[in-house]
Protein backbone atom coordinates (compact mmCIF):
# COMPACT_ATOMS: atom_id res chain seq x y z
CA UNK A 1 0.00 0.00 0.00
CA UNK A 2 1.73 3.22 -1.17
CA UNK A 3 0.42 5.25 1.79
CA UNK A 4 2.31 3.02 4.22
CA UNK A 5 5.66 4.07 2.80
CA UNK A 6 5.57 7.27 4.82
CA UNK A 7 5.31 7.48 8.60
CA UNK A 8 4.55 10.43 10.82
CA UNK A 9 6.60 10.75 13.98
CA UNK A 10 5.83 12.87 17.05
CA UNK A 11 3.19 15.24 15.69
CA UNK A 12 2.31 18.23 17.90
CA UNK A 13 0.92 21.74 17.69
CA UNK A 14 1.79 24.95 19.47
CA UNK A 15 -0.69 26.31 22.02
CA UNK A 16 -2.80 29.22 20.83
CA UNK A 17 -1.54 32.53 22.20
CA UNK A 18 -4.56 34.18 23.71
CA UNK A 19 -8.29 33.54 23.83
CA UNK A 20 -8.86 35.13 20.43
CA UNK A 21 -5.92 33.42 18.75
CA UNK A 22 -6.59 32.50 15.16
CA UNK A 23 -3.48 30.55 14.28
CA UNK A 24 -1.30 27.76 15.63
CA UNK A 25 1.62 25.90 14.10
CA UNK A 26 1.83 22.14 13.45
CA UNK A 27 5.05 20.13 13.69
CA UNK A 28 6.05 16.53 12.98
CA UNK A 29 8.66 14.41 11.27
CA UNK A 30 7.93 12.48 8.09
CA UNK A 31 9.88 9.26 7.60
CA UNK A 32 9.96 8.02 4.00
CA UNK A 33 10.63 4.28 3.73
CA UNK A 34 10.30 4.15 -0.05
CA UNK A 35 12.86 4.60 -2.81
CA UNK A 36 11.11 7.64 -4.26
CA UNK A 37 10.75 11.22 -3.03
CA UNK A 38 7.37 11.85 -1.45
CA UNK A 39 6.03 15.39 -1.67
CA UNK A 40 3.66 16.67 1.00
CA UNK A 41 1.39 19.21 -0.68
CA UNK A 42 -1.19 20.14 1.89
CA UNK A 43 -3.39 19.31 4.81
CA UNK A 44 -6.90 19.89 6.06
CA UNK A 45 -8.88 19.53 9.25
CA UNK A 46 -12.51 19.93 10.18
CA UNK A 47 -11.50 22.17 13.06
CA UNK A 48 -9.37 24.51 10.95
CA UNK A 49 -10.38 26.83 8.13
CA UNK A 50 -7.25 26.25 6.10
CA UNK A 51 -3.79 24.80 6.53
CA UNK A 52 -0.71 26.07 4.73
CA UNK A 53 2.90 24.99 4.65
CA UNK A 54 5.29 27.74 5.71
CA UNK A 55 9.02 28.08 5.90
CA UNK A 56 10.95 30.46 8.15
CA UNK A 57 14.34 31.83 7.24
CA UNK A 58 16.27 34.18 9.43
CA UNK A 59 19.04 36.47 8.23
CA UNK A 60 20.59 39.63 9.58
CA UNK A 61 17.91 40.20 12.15
CA UNK A 62 14.97 39.72 9.79
CA UNK A 63 12.71 36.70 9.95
CA UNK A 64 10.86 35.77 6.78
CA UNK A 65 7.87 33.48 6.71
CA UNK A 66 7.10 32.15 3.25
CA UNK A 67 4.27 29.97 2.00
CA UNK A 68 5.44 26.80 0.27
CA UNK A 69 3.63 24.75 -2.36
CA UNK A 70 4.97 21.55 -0.89
CA UNK A 71 7.67 19.88 1.11
CA UNK A 72 9.81 16.97 -0.14
CA UNK A 73 10.65 13.95 1.96
CA UNK A 74 13.74 12.28 0.46
CA UNK A 75 13.84 8.54 -0.37
CA UNK A 76 14.79 6.47 2.71
CA UNK A 77 15.05 9.74 4.56
CA UNK A 78 13.10 12.14 6.73
CA UNK A 79 11.90 15.71 6.78
CA UNK A 80 10.99 17.37 10.06
CA UNK A 81 8.69 20.32 10.55
CA UNK A 82 10.05 22.21 13.56
CA UNK A 83 9.62 25.55 15.36
CA UNK A 84 11.74 28.14 13.61
CA UNK A 85 11.75 26.13 10.39
CA UNK A 86 9.24 24.59 7.97
CA UNK A 87 5.87 24.01 9.62
CA UNK A 88 2.15 23.73 9.01
CA UNK A 89 0.20 26.91 9.72
CA UNK A 90 -3.28 26.10 10.99
CA UNK A 91 -5.26 29.22 10.14
CA UNK A 92 -8.74 29.84 11.50
CA UNK A 93 -8.82 27.39 14.40
CA UNK A 94 -12.18 26.60 15.97
CA UNK A 95 -13.16 26.97 19.63
CA UNK A 96 -12.34 23.33 20.42
CA UNK A 97 -8.71 23.84 19.44
CA UNK A 98 -8.65 27.19 21.23
CA UNK A 99 -9.71 25.28 24.32
CA UNK A 100 -6.86 22.82 23.96
CA UNK A 101 -8.27 19.97 21.85
CA UNK A 102 -5.96 17.90 19.65
CA UNK A 103 -5.96 18.88 15.99
CA UNK A 104 -6.80 15.98 13.70
CA UNK A 105 -5.23 16.44 10.28
CA UNK A 106 -5.54 14.79 6.89
CA UNK A 107 -2.24 15.33 5.12
CA UNK A 108 -2.07 14.95 1.37
CA UNK A 109 0.84 13.88 -0.82
CA UNK A 110 1.43 14.83 -4.45
CA UNK A 111 0.45 11.35 -5.57
CA UNK A 112 -2.90 11.72 -3.83
CA UNK A 113 -2.28 9.60 -0.74
CA UNK A 114 -3.77 10.74 2.53
CA UNK A 115 -2.07 10.50 5.90
CA UNK A 116 -3.71 11.03 9.24
CA UNK A 117 -2.13 12.75 12.21
CA UNK A 118 -3.32 13.80 15.63
CA UNK A 119 -1.56 16.85 17.03
CA UNK A 120 -1.74 17.41 20.81
CA UNK A 121 -0.85 20.91 21.99
CA UNK A 122 2.44 21.65 23.67
CA UNK A 123 4.01 24.81 25.01
CA UNK A 124 6.57 26.31 22.64
CA UNK A 125 9.02 27.04 25.42
CA UNK A 126 9.13 23.56 26.84
CA UNK A 127 7.64 21.15 24.34
CA UNK A 128 7.87 17.95 26.40
CA UNK A 129 7.04 14.76 24.58
CA UNK A 130 4.13 12.93 26.17
CA UNK A 131 5.35 9.35 25.83
CA UNK B 1 45.02 53.14 23.65
CA UNK B 2 41.91 51.48 24.98
CA UNK B 3 42.57 52.41 28.62
CA UNK B 4 42.92 56.11 27.77
CA UNK B 5 39.73 55.94 25.76
CA UNK B 6 37.86 54.28 28.63
CA UNK B 7 39.22 56.85 31.08
CA UNK B 8 38.03 59.68 28.87
CA UNK B 9 34.56 58.10 28.81
CA UNK B 10 34.43 58.06 32.61
CA UNK B 11 35.47 61.67 32.81
CA UNK B 12 33.41 63.21 30.04
CA UNK B 13 30.35 61.06 29.34
CA UNK B 14 27.67 59.66 31.65
CA UNK B 15 28.26 55.99 32.28
CA UNK B 16 24.96 55.00 30.75
CA UNK B 17 25.77 56.52 27.38
CA UNK B 18 29.15 54.83 27.35
CA UNK B 19 27.62 51.44 28.13
CA UNK B 20 25.04 51.94 25.41
CA UNK B 21 27.65 52.91 22.86
CA UNK B 22 29.85 49.95 23.63
CA UNK B 23 26.91 47.55 23.63
CA UNK B 24 25.65 48.95 20.34
CA UNK B 25 29.05 48.65 18.70
CA UNK B 26 29.19 45.03 19.69
CA UNK B 27 25.63 44.16 18.82
CA UNK B 28 24.47 46.19 15.86
CA UNK B 29 25.78 47.87 12.75
CA UNK B 30 26.27 51.59 13.30
CA UNK B 31 23.55 52.81 10.93
CA UNK B 32 20.84 50.80 12.65
CA UNK B 33 21.76 52.28 16.04
CA UNK B 34 21.98 55.93 14.96
CA UNK B 35 18.52 56.00 13.51
CA UNK B 36 16.54 54.53 16.44
CA UNK B 37 14.64 57.52 17.83
CA UNK B 38 12.06 55.45 19.70
CA UNK B 39 9.24 57.94 19.13
CA UNK B 40 5.70 56.77 18.49
CA UNK B 41 2.00 57.56 18.56
CA UNK B 42 -0.06 54.39 18.94
CA UNK B 43 -3.11 52.83 20.60
CA UNK B 44 -2.68 50.51 23.56
CA UNK B 45 -4.67 47.32 24.11
CA UNK B 46 -7.21 49.22 26.25
CA UNK B 47 -7.90 51.50 23.31
CA UNK B 48 -6.04 54.51 24.71
CA UNK B 49 -3.82 56.75 22.60
CA UNK B 50 -0.23 56.63 23.85
CA UNK B 51 3.17 57.99 22.92
CA UNK B 52 6.65 57.16 24.14
CA UNK B 53 6.12 59.80 26.85
CA UNK B 54 3.27 57.74 28.30
CA UNK B 55 5.85 55.39 29.82
CA UNK B 56 8.13 58.10 31.16
CA UNK B 57 10.21 56.90 34.07
CA UNK B 58 10.30 53.27 32.98
CA UNK B 59 12.82 51.40 30.89
CA UNK B 60 11.10 49.72 27.96
CA UNK B 61 11.60 46.37 26.26
CA UNK B 62 10.11 46.76 22.79
CA UNK B 63 9.39 43.95 20.37
CA UNK B 64 7.76 44.15 16.94
CA UNK B 65 5.70 41.19 15.76
CA UNK B 66 2.18 40.09 14.88
CA UNK B 67 -0.27 37.86 16.73
CA UNK B 68 -0.43 35.26 13.95
CA UNK B 69 3.33 34.79 14.11
CA UNK B 70 3.65 31.15 15.18
CA UNK B 71 7.05 30.93 16.87
CA UNK B 72 9.41 33.90 16.85
CA UNK B 73 7.00 36.36 18.48
CA UNK B 74 5.62 34.16 21.25
CA UNK B 75 9.05 32.78 22.13
CA UNK B 76 10.55 36.27 22.38
CA UNK B 77 7.64 37.46 24.52
CA UNK B 78 8.00 34.37 26.74
CA UNK B 79 11.66 35.22 27.26
CA UNK B 80 10.74 38.81 28.14
CA UNK B 81 8.20 37.38 30.59
CA UNK B 82 10.92 35.22 32.16
CA UNK B 83 13.23 38.21 32.49
CA UNK B 84 10.53 40.24 34.22
CA UNK B 85 9.81 37.43 36.67
CA UNK B 86 13.53 37.17 37.45
CA UNK B 87 13.62 40.91 38.17
CA UNK B 88 11.15 40.58 41.04
CA UNK B 89 10.35 44.01 42.51
CA UNK B 90 12.57 45.76 40.02
CA UNK B 91 10.18 44.72 37.24
CA UNK B 92 8.09 47.77 38.21
CA UNK B 93 10.72 49.92 36.54
CA UNK B 94 10.47 48.10 33.21
CA UNK B 95 7.67 48.42 30.67
CA UNK B 96 7.48 45.64 28.08
CA UNK B 97 5.81 46.68 24.82
CA UNK B 98 4.60 44.47 21.98
CA UNK B 99 4.03 46.49 18.81
CA UNK B 100 2.17 44.85 15.97
CA UNK B 101 3.23 45.21 12.36
CA UNK B 102 -0.13 43.78 11.29
CA UNK B 103 -2.68 46.40 12.44
CA UNK B 104 -5.25 45.14 9.95
CA UNK B 105 -5.65 41.86 11.82
CA UNK B 106 -4.29 42.90 15.19
CA UNK B 107 -6.99 45.25 16.39
CA UNK B 108 -7.18 46.43 20.00
CA UNK B 109 -9.24 43.37 21.02
CA UNK B 110 -6.97 40.88 19.30
CA UNK B 111 -3.85 42.43 20.82
CA UNK B 112 -5.49 42.59 24.27
CA UNK B 113 -6.23 38.89 24.13
CA UNK B 114 -2.74 38.10 22.85
CA UNK B 115 -0.79 39.87 25.59
CA UNK B 116 -2.77 38.03 28.29
CA UNK B 117 -0.59 35.08 27.40
CA UNK B 118 2.54 36.83 28.71
CA UNK B 119 3.67 38.79 31.78
CA UNK B 120 0.80 40.93 33.19
CA UNK B 121 2.77 44.13 32.63
CA UNK B 122 3.07 43.58 28.86
CA UNK B 123 1.26 46.27 26.90
CA UNK B 124 0.24 45.58 23.33
CA UNK B 125 0.27 48.48 20.90
CA UNK B 126 -1.52 48.83 17.59
CA UNK B 127 -2.74 51.77 15.53
CA UNK B 128 -3.49 52.94 12.04
CA UNK B 129 -1.32 51.76 9.17
CA UNK B 130 0.39 55.17 9.15
CA UNK B 131 1.08 55.05 12.87
CA UNK B 132 2.59 51.59 12.54
CA UNK B 133 4.68 52.66 9.55
CA UNK B 134 5.89 55.65 11.58
CA UNK B 135 6.90 53.64 14.65
CA UNK B 136 8.66 51.08 12.44
CA UNK B 137 10.62 53.96 11.01
CA UNK B 138 11.47 55.29 14.50
CA UNK B 139 12.94 51.94 15.42
CA UNK B 140 14.45 51.21 12.02
CA UNK B 141 12.29 48.10 11.76
CA UNK B 142 11.82 46.39 8.42
CA UNK B 143 8.49 44.62 7.86
CA UNK B 144 6.15 43.72 5.08
CA UNK B 145 3.98 41.23 3.32
CA UNK B 146 1.30 41.00 5.94
CA UNK B 147 -1.60 42.37 3.98
CA UNK B 148 -0.71 42.52 0.35
CA UNK B 149 -1.53 38.86 -0.14
CA UNK B 150 2.11 38.17 -0.83
CA UNK B 151 3.37 34.74 -0.01
CA UNK B 152 5.96 36.12 2.36
CA UNK B 153 5.72 37.97 5.67
CA UNK B 154 8.86 39.43 7.16
CA UNK B 155 9.85 41.55 10.14
CA UNK B 156 12.90 42.56 12.13
CA UNK B 157 13.22 40.45 15.22
CA UNK B 158 15.34 42.67 17.43
CA UNK B 159 14.30 43.30 21.03
CA UNK B 160 14.95 46.93 21.92
CA UNK B 161 15.85 48.25 25.37
CA UNK B 162 14.92 51.91 25.68
CA UNK B 163 15.76 54.46 28.38
CA UNK B 164 13.26 55.98 30.86
CA UNK B 165 12.83 58.91 28.49
CA UNK B 166 12.15 56.63 25.53
CA UNK B 167 15.53 57.04 23.85
CA UNK B 168 17.58 54.10 22.61
CA UNK B 169 19.78 52.22 25.07
CA UNK B 170 20.50 48.69 23.87
CA UNK B 171 19.28 45.96 21.54
CA UNK B 172 19.21 42.14 21.53
CA UNK B 173 19.07 39.76 18.60
CA UNK B 174 16.39 37.10 18.31
CA UNK B 175 16.92 34.27 20.75
CA UNK B 176 18.47 36.39 23.48
CA UNK B 177 17.90 34.66 26.80
CA UNK B 178 16.37 36.25 29.90
CA UNK B 179 19.83 36.24 31.54
CA UNK B 180 21.22 38.48 28.78
CA UNK B 181 18.31 40.89 29.14
CA UNK B 182 18.75 40.96 32.92
CA UNK B 183 22.46 41.64 32.54
CA UNK B 184 21.73 44.77 30.50
CA UNK B 185 19.03 45.90 32.93
CA UNK B 186 21.28 45.30 35.94
CA UNK B 187 23.57 48.04 34.65
CA UNK B 188 20.85 50.67 34.85
CA UNK B 189 18.30 49.55 37.41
Amino acid sequence: MPGAAIRIIDPWASEPAGAKADVIAGFMCFQNDSAATIRIVGASSEAVERIEIHDITYEEGIARMKKLAGVDVPPHGSKCLRPGSTHFMLIGIDSSIRSGADARLQIVTASGNELHAVLPQRSLINPVKAH
Amino acid sequence: MLSTFLQSIRVRWPKRTAVALLAALVVLPAEAVETVSGRFELVDHDGRSVTEASYHGKYRLVFFGFTRCPVICPTTMFEVTRALKMLGDRADRVQPLFITIDPGNDTVDVVASYVEHFHPSVVGLTGSHQQIAAVAESFNVAYGGVEDGSEEIYHSTYLYLMNEDGSFLDVFGYGAKAATIIEALDKVL
